[in-house]
């Protein structure tokens, strides 16, 4: 399988597998790593187009089962048309207006005209992107570097064990788990430094 | 502030900052790690396979 050039090309490469069974692990997987934002997103949008009014979960869960369905089946993210940040924010936003005139008579219309472009972004939402895009490069980091480097990358720095114990552990010294620790971080640093990454990070 | 995540790789970080990344990024890697865990993303998941499967019945 070759390696993705860009950082986030993760992401396109998530939408674009061939075959059924990779693409049916490709929207659980993007589900996984994006939901509590998708999440935040939906319920901050409903509360803007409502008054405030509290979202029911099960509107907001029909909301992002459709922005999943939508980014996997319909629209195309094109990365150099914009920030996926901004992408997935219209296409919840798109959603929950949907759903608001569904449940409305017509000639009540919950947003007149010009009032149905998404609101602007809540720290809550901005915070869980920056989380879920964090998830992204350490999925980008644990496909650029070897299986092994990840799995000690993953006990030491992931899951808090010291580095006494992963090397007791591995059955190795511990100036093999400092050396490949060292390696890893400078790996996931260049990764990082993708434009995209940045772009996407700030609000 | 420019996150100490996004400093040029050549630059060197400093233990506090250090340790800032890593927080960060073992919060981001609990959060995605068993997200089938939580009742909601499961309601979710079920959704979404649902209305895939309608789509390829009735395209």
């Amino acid at each position: 399988m070759p390696l993705p050039t860009t950082s986030l090309s993760l992401l396109s490469r998530l939408r674009d597998e061939g075959d059924h069974a990779g693409w049916q692990f490709s929207w659980k997987r993007f589900l996984e790593l994006y939901h509590e934002p998708l999440t935040a997103m939906a319920a901050g949008i409903y509360r803007h187009h409502t008054g405030n009014a509290v979202p029911p979960p099960q509107a907001i869960e029909d909301v992002v089962a459709s922005v999943v369905v939508d980014f996997f089946k319909r629209d195309r993210f094109d990365p150099n048309r914009g920030r996926l940040r901004t992408y997935l924010r219209l296409l919840t936003n798109a959603r929950v207006v949907d759903m608001l005139r569904k449940e409305k008579p017509l000639d009540h219309d919950p947003m007149p005209d010009g009032e149905e472009k998404p609101p602007k972004e809540t720290p809550e939402e901005a915070r869980t992107f920056q989380q879920s895009l964090l998830a992204t490069l350490i999925e980008d980091l644990r496909e650029h570097i070897p299986l092994r480097q990840f799995e000690i990358f993953e006990m030491v720095k992931l899951k808090g064990a010291s580095p006494d114990e992963a090397a007791a552990e591995l059955g190795v010294h511990r100036g093999v788990i400092d050396n490949t620790i060292y390696k890893v971080m400078s790996r996931l640093r260049e990764i990082a430094a993708n434009p995209e990454y940045q772009e996407e990070y700030y609000s | 502030m420019k996150h100490p995540l996004f400093k040029s790789p050549t630059d060197k970080l400093s233990p506090s900052e250090e340790a800032a990344i890593t927080q960060e990024l073992a919060n981001a890697y609990r959060q995605n790690e068993t997200p089938e865990k939580q009742p909601e993303f499961k309601r979710i998941i079920e959704k979404v396979g649902k209305r895939i499967l309608e789509e390829e019945c009735n395209p």
